[in-house]
């Protein structure tokens, strides 16, 4: 089967959060598994664009409203993905610094889109499917059904896969000659409460339409920044898949940021090890719990909840408990996460900034992750610390729900609670350190 | 401590799963076709 990703991100050529994650990891898998996968994304100034050798493999033209762009399809020359990767230059809208945060990112990333159109219907052989991922792609399958210009394209089926609904790419109508002339008979499929919203776009027109994980499809229909009654009405085409962890990349056996290398059979000497070298280097009291964060400083994360519920915790807990924090973010919460380094020396670091090397030394010596997140579409940082042999201690939501399980249920192996609230963390905290001091519960 | 360790290591959240279970969306759509 061949498979076409259409996406803004990949990793490691370009990634701002967990998209570039999944975009990077899924197509081995499905390479692997004997499909031919090929990812298309923009044309993004990064470290990989200029390490790598590319050729120019299409060129071509389209109309934007007015204005005439030219675009180029350059395929890394190597394979060095583990899989065949595009990248699309329109001049003077895609080759930028940034991936996203510009002032014309509404125009660059529906060039983007017809661009990928385009070319696809240029393609002298067809994919079977196209498989696009998030808002920045999601006019794709209605450009393919309902632009008379690519109705070569319809009947190739179309997947949506949603990491995050918060984004959905939302612009005005008077921006509608963006696109390539369309059948002005399906203008509802554009429309969402007035706005041309892609995402909402790309659910009602695409084959079906996945989530990254089954919780946070569900939630949708109840929190989807206005799209519930959506997702509701299309709730026949949609379901959950959960992403997974590279698990080549995160393995305590081959580990090479990581002082002990481990398995499940020494794991007790393997974390004693990487916990007293994490804790020398930061300062920490070995002998006590240790609990980290890792991970962006924003409110979907709940990370304002942290400098409180850190405060309190060592106030109930009598300084019995060790925190280290690995994050960038909100400049407030950043400040207070900084300040806090100086009122509890020898239990409480942090370091501002994400630093890859160190979040394997911190999963590999932890005994606990917290994870606060009051969205978590799927998560990958409380998979790491499980791979790992750190307890997570997460808020029930979307994927977090999915791989979690709290250590009063049978099966359990986790710390869970409802609330993103201080006083549920701050519970957790000591439902943990309980876990911690008493090791018959263990 | 330790029996949780284990048992959590052991945890299979590998891409492996998920990519079969994308295969299967593809082959419904395509078969739908």
């Amino acid at each position: 089967m061949e498979i076409l990703h259409v996406s803004a991100e990949c990793y490691p050529y370009a990634k701002a959060g967990g998209l570039a994650d999944v975009v990077g990891a899924l197509p081995k898998y499905q390479q692997d598994l004997g499909n031919t996968v090929k990812v298309v994304v923009p044309m993004h100034r990064t470290k990989f664009l200029y390490d790598n050798e590319w050729e120019t493999i299409h060129k071509g033209a389209f109309m934007m409203a007015s204005s005439f762009f030219e675009y180029t399809i350059i395929k890394e020359k190597k394979n060095k993905l583990g899989f065949d990767f595009y990248c699309v230059d329109i001049y003077g809208l895609l080759d930028r610094e940034k991936i996203y945060g510009y002032d014309d990112d509404t125009e660059r990333f529906v060039a983007f889109q017809i661009a990928v159109t385009d070319w696809l219907s240029k393609w002298e052989h067809r994919p079977d499917v196209v498989h696009i991922h998030d808002h920045h792609a999601g006019l794709i399958p209605f450009m393919m059904q309902h632009c008379y210009v690519y109705n070569n394209l319809a009947a190739i089926p179309t997947l949506l896969t949603i990491h995050n609904a918060q984004y959905q790419g939302c612009m005005d109508w008077n921006k509608s000659n963006f696109l390539p002339a369309w059948d002005k008979g399906q203008l509802g499929l554009l429309d969402w409460d007035n706005k041309i919203n892609p995402l909402a776009c790309g659910v009602k027109c695409a084959s079906a339409v996945t989530t990254v994980s089954p919780s946070y499809m569900a939630e949708l229909q109840y929190s989807a920044n206005g799209l519930e009654k959506l997702f509701e009405y299309e709730k026949e085409k949609c379901v959950g898949i959960l992403n997974g962890i590279d698990s080549v990349v995160w393995d305590t056996k081959t580990d090479t940021y990581i002082l002990s290398n481990f398995t499940s059979k020494d794991v007790e000497a393997g974390k004693k090890i990487n916990k007293k070298k994490l804790c020398d280097d930061f300062d920490l009291d070995y002998e006590k719990p240790l609990f980290i964060y890792i991970g962006r400083l924003v409110g979907e994360k709940a990370a304002e909840l942290l400098p409180p519920a850190i405060n309190k915790a060592f106030e109930t807990l009598d300084k019995k408990v060790n925190f280290l924090i690995l994050g960038s973010g909100d400049p407030a919460v950043e400040k207070q996460l900084e300040r806090m380094r100086s009122n509890y020396i020898g239990y409480y670091n942090s370091q501002i900034g994400y630093n890859e090397k160190l979040a394997h030394q911190m999963y590999a010596g932890a005994d606990f992750l917290l994870m606060p997140s009051r969205v978590e579409p799927c998560g990958l940082n409380q998979m790491y610390a499980l791979r790992y042999g750190t307890i997570p201690i997460v808020r029930s939501t979307g994927g977090l729900k999915d791989t979690v399980v709290d250590i009063s249920e049978p099966k359990g192996y986790g710390i869970c609670f409802n609330n993103a609230s201080v006083d549920d963390i701050v519970l957790s905290i000591n439902r943990a350190n309980d876990l911690f001091a008493d090791p018959k519960k263990w | 401590m330790v029996a949780i360790q284990k048992k959590i290591m052991n945890i299979d959240n590998s891409w492996d799963k998920s990519a079969e279970e994308y295969f299967n969306v593809y082959q419904a759509l395509t078969n739908a076709k």
